[in-house]
């Protein structure tokens, strides 16, 4: 069922690169689920990320993968620790879920990943891949996504630098704070 | 041993769980917020590994759209992290707190 | 890109420059500083609209753009998106420049900057002093960059955008109802224009996909020669139908009709004069009123015979209209407003009767002496303390006498006093009506179509006579309201612009070339045009009616004389006899018309309103005068279509809610009421304790239901994401076994 990533020879380094990716990125999203101090899970969240925009460089995403860095791990996972240090007296303080609701949670997570999975393998094994990923080298993979962000993706992508600049005009209205509360 | 398009589809499986699981056990909302870009970056995973594996295009005409869109979901991420950032930030100021647990003004009374 | 257009773009771009400069600084910059960089910056853009009209007029004869040789036209891919049948590729942007183009930007920079110049005095300790700058920087921007504008998407844009900031400052003083409430009606009014013009605009964009003007003017320029039933095949092998293309010229030229003010949607101009003086003088005046005339203008090679006549009638009805109103107003200002309407009429008429020169010479001698006339009325108003209104101004020309002189000269310019610049544009506009007479009359034609020539000219006597009326309330006579008279007072600030512009009114516009800078625009867009269809002789600027095209001895009527006398047409010796017998009856009937009119005003004002009140007191022209006052009740008549409509739709539904639905409910209440009288004593001894029993289990679900709706969003999520999954594990379930 499974298709070669690369020229043979390479598979297994890659194989190795998947798993170690996938376990980096897997491990540090448990950490993320069952830590309790806020600063420890973005830090795990960091991890996460980055082991993503490893798979990304796996599936010949480089750029998307440099975007991932800087912007997810560079710049949305630091203004969330701003965020931390901004609403907390103690950055280590902690809200404990109850018992019933981490019975509930991990039931949901469990039925939810059994299902998926299984679903998954029933889905691989009726319809194999048809099409075998691009192999050998992209020279100008970047080029071409200039060249769709800009053409037929134009429209979307003004759209997005508007909303960028609505979100920042509203955020900052936002977090002004204003002064008359008490 | 190759690595196929199931097992990105595996990992991203459990990488929403894991997202989804952090939305409903965390207190502080900034949590929550971490537990959305979570769910978000398995989408993602999906969006690139379908490009790679289905629908790859021609050496001479690539195809991107499943990049395009990753890219779009991260520039809306980081938005939306934002926004809800100056929310919690706004919430703060007035209840010096930012347990969700406690956002809970518009309940009905009594 | 070419030097002058390159000038021209930067002219455009400078007022821009000034309101992003005056929004985030205007206000730290303080009251006269911010006012000074406004100017300054206006006046850089008149330096370089003139230096591109000195490089345009002086262009060698062997290269491709200057004037009377050929447009500059240049376009832009903007958004890469296949929008039309016909076109594909991307949408573009563009410009055009001509010599038309060139001779509104001199126009509208050099009244741009002396409004900026005189605001300085005007709006002197003015709260909002730089907001105001602020607003004039972006109005010029978006006038200049309609003027400039090469597609009709570009002029839709800024067209409207000059709408808003008419709103913008019609509204400034917007503590004042009656301004906010002006700025509104504006609005409305404008907006009522503009849908036709999206409409228009629609039917042409269906056809033609985003084109160019001369793309416009060569795949459309047959228009004119049309008759009824007949359609153009298009490039693409599709056809425009005659019915088509003049629904979408009556569109276009509807959206003309609420940014000139013609008659259907004319009511808001009066109104707009709760504006700053300056504003009016820029806006109401000399610029964006008139930009409907140029938008028209720039179509008027698609407008069909039907579309024409009706430009023509509304014309004239405006004219006609704004000069009889304008007689009657006492508040100085109002009387400008009516008197700008009326000249719009000119324009519009002009444009109808296929005078293409006549209307944009005009055009232009109106903006410096109407501007002139409103920046004078203005200095008076500032002088007096706000003090509009005629009946207590009067004798002012001891106080102010360089604003008396200033509009005194904008009077006899507007009144068509022979050397002045008004005179050769409006007796242009005449004879072209009147040669449009004789041709109507030698095709068989009913004598109606005099009217389009009668008309005007008794409006020419009708104008000479308000204007002076206005001149000699205002100015001569004894002062009516002492204290008034006393305080005026003029400054620097206010008469260096009027002086200026009453230069610009008194050089005859003959000598200074505007009116052979418009025929010369004539001439390169038909180059251009030829240039394009390959050869082929383009008539679409010169193409007259009521004469039945396309046989060339017949479609060669007055419009000719706009064309290039180098280049002759087989027929022109007939067309010739036209025009001349059309001056002579010009000369006859209304040559006069200044000095009747104005002697006529003076003799009858010289003592104030003693005559006028004497004649008030004959009841016809008394009931005349208030028809006229109230500018043929057609604000109330509005009201009463449309606000009262409405208002009484309204309070039927009222009625219809208090008495029938209330009615009904009020029966049923009672009949209920009676009934549980009778049950409940039933109840009370009966079903009581079955009741208790059911009203305290009913309390049990209510209490068990709110529990979950405790306000903790984590709840909420849980439930949602608990359902979704099971419903995932479900689907996933059953489609596997």
């Amino acid at each position: 069922m499974n298709l070669p990533l690369a020229i043979s020879e390479t598979a297994t380094a890659t194989a190795v690169l998947f798993y170690a990716l996938a376990l980096m990125c897997a491990g540090s999203a448990v950490v993320v689920v069952v830590s309790r101090n806020i600063v420890r899970t973005a830090v795990a969240l960091m991890f996460s990320l980055v082991g993503v925009a490893g798979l990304y460089f796996l599936l010949n995403a480089e750029f998307l993968a440099a975007v991932q860095l800087v912007v997810y791990a560079g710049g949305t996972l630091i203004l969330m620790i701003f965020g931390v240090m901004l609403t907390s007296r103690s950055p280590t303080s902690r809200f404990e879920p109850s018992k019933s609701e981490v019975v509930v949670a991990v039931s949901i997570g469990v039925v939810l990943m059994v299902s998926l999975t299984a679903a998954l393998l029933h889905w691989t094994r009726r319809n194999p891949p048809q099409s075998a990923p691009l192999t050998g080298e992209h020279p100008y993979a970047v080029a071409e996504l200039g060249k769709a962000l800009l053409g037929d993706y134009l429209v979307p992508f003004e759209l997005a630098s508007v909303l960028l600049l609505s979100v920042m005009i509203g955020a900052a209205y936002l977090a002004k704070g204003r002064r008359d509360l008490p | 041993m190759t690595i196929g398009l199931t097992h990105f589809l595996v990992l991203a499986a459990f990488l929403f769980v894991c997202g989804l699981m952090t939305i409903l056990l965390k207190r502080n909302a900034i949590g929550i917020l971490m537990g959305v870009e979570l769910v978000l970056n398995a989408a993602n995973v999906n969006l690139v590994a379908f490009n790679y594996y289905q629908h790859p295009g021609s050496a001479a005409h690539p195809l991107l759209t499943g990049q395009i869109f990753a890219i779009f979901i991260i520039v809306l991420a980081a938005a939306e992290a934002a926004v809800a950032l100056a929310i919690f930030l706004s919430f703060y100021n007035s209840f010096s707190t930012i347990d969700v647990e406690r956002a809970n003004e518009m309940r009905e009374q009594g | 890109m070419p030097t002058p257009a390159l000038l021209l773009l930067i002219a455009t771009l400078l007022p821009l420059a000034s309101f992003l400069l005056l929004t985030f600084v205007g206000k730290r910059m303080g009251e006269p500083l911010a006012g000074y960089v406004g100017t300054f910056l206006s006046g850089g853009s008149m330096v370089l609209s003139l230096a591109a009209l000195a490089m345009w007029l002086n262009a060698s004869p062997g290269a491709d753009y200057g004037a009377g040789i050929g447009p500059i036209v240049q376009t832009f891919a903007w958004l890469p998106a296949g929008l039309s049948a016909t076109t594909s590729g991307s949408l573009e942007v563009g410009i055009y420049i001509d010599s038309l183009t060139i001779a509104l930007f001199s126009t509208i920079t050099l009244v741009a900057t002396l409004v900026h110049f005189f605001s300085v005095g005007y709006m002197a300790d003015d709260e909002r002093f730089a907001r105001f700058f602020t607003y004039l920087g972006l109005f010029c921007f978006c006038m200049l960059a309609l003027i400039i504008a090469g597609t009709l998407v570009q002029m839709f844009v800024f067209w409207e955008l000059v709408g808003l900031c008419s709103y913008l400052l019609i509204g400034f003083w917007y503590e004042r109802k009656s301004a906010s409430n002006a700025a509104i009606k504006a609005f409305i009014m404008n907006r009522i224009g503009d849908a036709g013009f999206l409409i228009g605009f629609g039917i042409l964009f269906y056809h033609l996909g985003n084109a160019t003007l001369p793309q416009i003017w060569v795949s459309l320029g047959r228009a004119g020669m049309l008759t009824s039933g007949e359609g153009l095949v298009l490039a693409g092998g599709t056809t425009f139908s005659y019915a088509s293309l003049t629904a979408m010229g009556l569109c276009l030229f509807l959206g003309a009709v609420g940014k000139s003010a013609q008659v259907p949607l004319h009511t808001w101009l009066a109104d707009a004069m709760e504006g700053p003086s300056p504003v009016s003088a820029l806006i109401h005046s000399a610029t964006m009123v008139a930009a409907g005339v140029y938008f028209v203008a720039r179509l008027f090679p698609v407008l069909t015979i039907d579309v024409k006549f009706v430009i023509a009638i509304v014309g004239v009805t405006t004219l006609t209209i704004g000069a009889l109103v304008a007689v009657v107003q006492t508040d100085i200002k109002r009387v400008l407003a009516y008197s700008t309407m009326s000249q719009l009429g000119y324009m519009m008429l002009a444009i109808g009767v296929g005078s293409w020169v006549g209307a944009l010479f005009h055009l232009v001698t109106h903006a410096f002496f109407k501007s002139m006339l409103f920046l004078s009325a203005g200095s008076v108003i500032h002088a007096t303390h706000h003090e509009q209104d005629m009946r207590r101004l009067g004798g002012l020309y001891k106080r102010l006498p360089i604003t008396a002189l200033t509009f005194g000269v904008g009077v006899l310019a507007i009144a068509g006093t022979p050397l002045l610049g008004g005179y050769y544009s409006k007796s242009m506009i005449l004879t072209h009506a009147a040669a449009f007479g004789l041709t109507a009359e030698a095709a068989g034609r009913s004598s109606g179509y005099w009217l389009l020539f009668i008309l005007p000219a008794v409006m020419a006597y009708v104008t000479a006579f308000y204007m002076a009326r206005c001149w000699m309330l205002t100015f001569a006579g004894r002062p009516r309201d002492q204290k008034i008279h006393e305080e005026a007072e003029e400054s620097w600030v206010m008469y260096t612009p009027l002086l200026a512009l009453m230069v610009m009114t008194v050089m005859p516009s003959r000598y200074i070339g505007v009116e052979d800078l418009v025929t010369r625009s004539v001439k390169e867009a038909q180059r251009h045009c030829e240039s394009i269809a390959g050869g082929q002789p383009y008539r679409g600027f010169t193409t007259m009616w009521p004469v039945t095209p396309p046989t060339e001895a017949k479609s060669l009527t007055a419009g000719d004389v706009n064309s290039m006398p180098d280049i002759e047409p087989p027929a022109v010796t007939a067309t010739v006899g036209v025009i001349e017998q059309a001056t002579r009856i010009e000369h006859r009937w209304a040559f006069w018309a200044f000095a009747i009119g104005i002697l006529l005003a003076a003799a009858m004002y010289l003592r104030g309103f003693a005559i006028a009140d004497g004649l008030m007191r004959i009841a016809p022209l008394r009931w005349f005068h208030t028809v006229l006052l109230r500018a043929f009740f057609i604000d109330e008549l509005y009201n009463a279509l449309f606000a009262r409509t409405t208002r009484a739709a309204s309070t039927i539904i009222g009625l219809f809610d208090q008495y029938v639905v209330d009615g009904v409910v009020n029966a049923v209440a009672f009949v209920t009421k009676q009934l549980a009288t009778l049950a409940g004593i039933t109840d009370r001894y009966v079903v009581d304790g079955v009741v208790t029993t059911t009203a305290a289990f009913a309390q049990d679900i209510g209490a068990a239901v709110r529990t979950p709706q405790t306000g903790r969003i984590r709840v909420y999520v849980t439930a949602l994401v608990l359902v979704s999954v099971l419903a995932v594990a479900v689907t996933v379930f059953v489609m596997m076994f």
